[in-house]
């Protein structure tokens, strides 16, 4: 009879422990999640930071030279070796050199663009992902831009 | 009568040990999840902010000299910034760590590098952060980009994508204390 309930309590306490071992995995995936969820004052202030960044750079800060085609990201070099008369205005930014590729339909090339110099160089960080949108005024459409949607 | 009383109190003595046990596995419980919550979460773990006030203050640098506010919105001039990086740290730190209720200078240092690490004025970064936990031997004007408050109890990471020699880098002010 003893040895009965002494068993039982094995059991009992099997129990407890697994109970316990459930109870701290689920807790520590919450947190888990919890904490590697991006914060969003922080994915605004670097929204802001992008955009700023590639709002003012302009297309003489990438290109040395536009007539040989000798700029420092691949994607506007093979822009420029595919039709020099792309980059009509050297003056201009890389957001608005994006309008300018959106408004003559190349979408690709922006997406290029956005993977070379943010994506790929590491500005954006490990655990975040990005969406260029434009709207647009003239159809009140917002157009996803990056990463393209085909 | 005394056989059921005997009883009894040993099904009491058994229940009081349940309950011994089971706060005695709860405390365990509680500080289990306490003692691995930092470890998965990160807590300690530097986190980038964007947007400090940190290069609200190196652009201000400016206002008392401009030949080393190297940094105007997202562009880093190359001149200014060996103007800045030659000055000495002890004279650029109060600018740099101006205005916080974070971080006082006296008791904060900051380390300064761009990422992918490349050079200016011959070194990866610019700072100091002490090189021993007492605090006794710093490393004047240099610090280590890969571990800048090794010996510190707390690091607060800066960063902002600036424009730096034809391509968009990343700068890091990383503030230890």
């Amino acid at each position: 009879m003893g040895k009965k309930r002494f068993k039982r309590g094995y059991f009992y306490t099997l129990d407890v422990v697994f109970a316990i071992i459930i109870l701290v995995i689920g807790l520590l995936l919450v947190a888990g999640s919890y904490f590697y969820a991006p914060q969003k004052v922080k994915s605004e202030a670097l929204a802001n930071d992008i955009t700023g960044v590639l709002g003012s750079t302009h297309i003489y800060d990438v290109c040395n030279d536009i007539d040989s085609c000798d700029c420092s990201y691949q994607s506007i070099r093979d822009l420029c070796n595919e039709n020099p008369s792309q980059i009509k205005n050297p003056d201009i930014t890389l957001l608005e050199f994006m309008g300018q590729l959106y408004h003559d339909n190349q979408r690709e090339a922006i997406q290029d663009i956005v993977n070379e110099t943010i994506v790929k160089s590491y500005v954006l960080p490990p655990n975040y992902d990005m969406q260029v949108v434009l709207f647009d005024p003239k159809t009140g459409d917002l157009e996803q831009l990056y990463p393209l949607v085909t | 009568m005394f056989q059921y009383r005997r009883a009894h109190a040993r099904k009491g003595q058994i229940a009081s040990l349940d309950i011994i046990l089971s706060v005695v596995a709860l405390f365990l419980f509680i500080g289990i999840v306490i003692a691995i919550l930092p470890m998965i979460g990160g807590s300690t773990e530097p986190k980038e902010t964007y947007g400090g006030q940190v290069f609200i203050n190196i652009e201000n640098i400016g206002i008392d000299r401009p030949a080393s506010a190297f940094l105007a919105g997202y562009r880093v001039d190359e001149n200014k910034l060996d103007n800045f990086s030659n000055s000495s740290y002890d004279d650029i730190e109060g600018f740099v760590l101006a205005n916080s209720d974070i971080f006082a200078p006296e008791s904060s240092d900051f380390c300064m590098f761009f990422q992918p690490l490349s050079p200016f004025n011959g070194s990866s970064s610019f700072g100091r952060t002490y090189d021993s936990p007492d605090h006794t031997t710093a490393s004047k004007e240099r610090c280590n980009p890969s571990d800048p408050c090794q010996n510190y109890a707390q690091s607060f990471v800066y960063a902002r994508p600036v424009l730096r020699k034809g391509k968009i880098t990343k700068l890091y002010v990383v503030v230890c204390k």
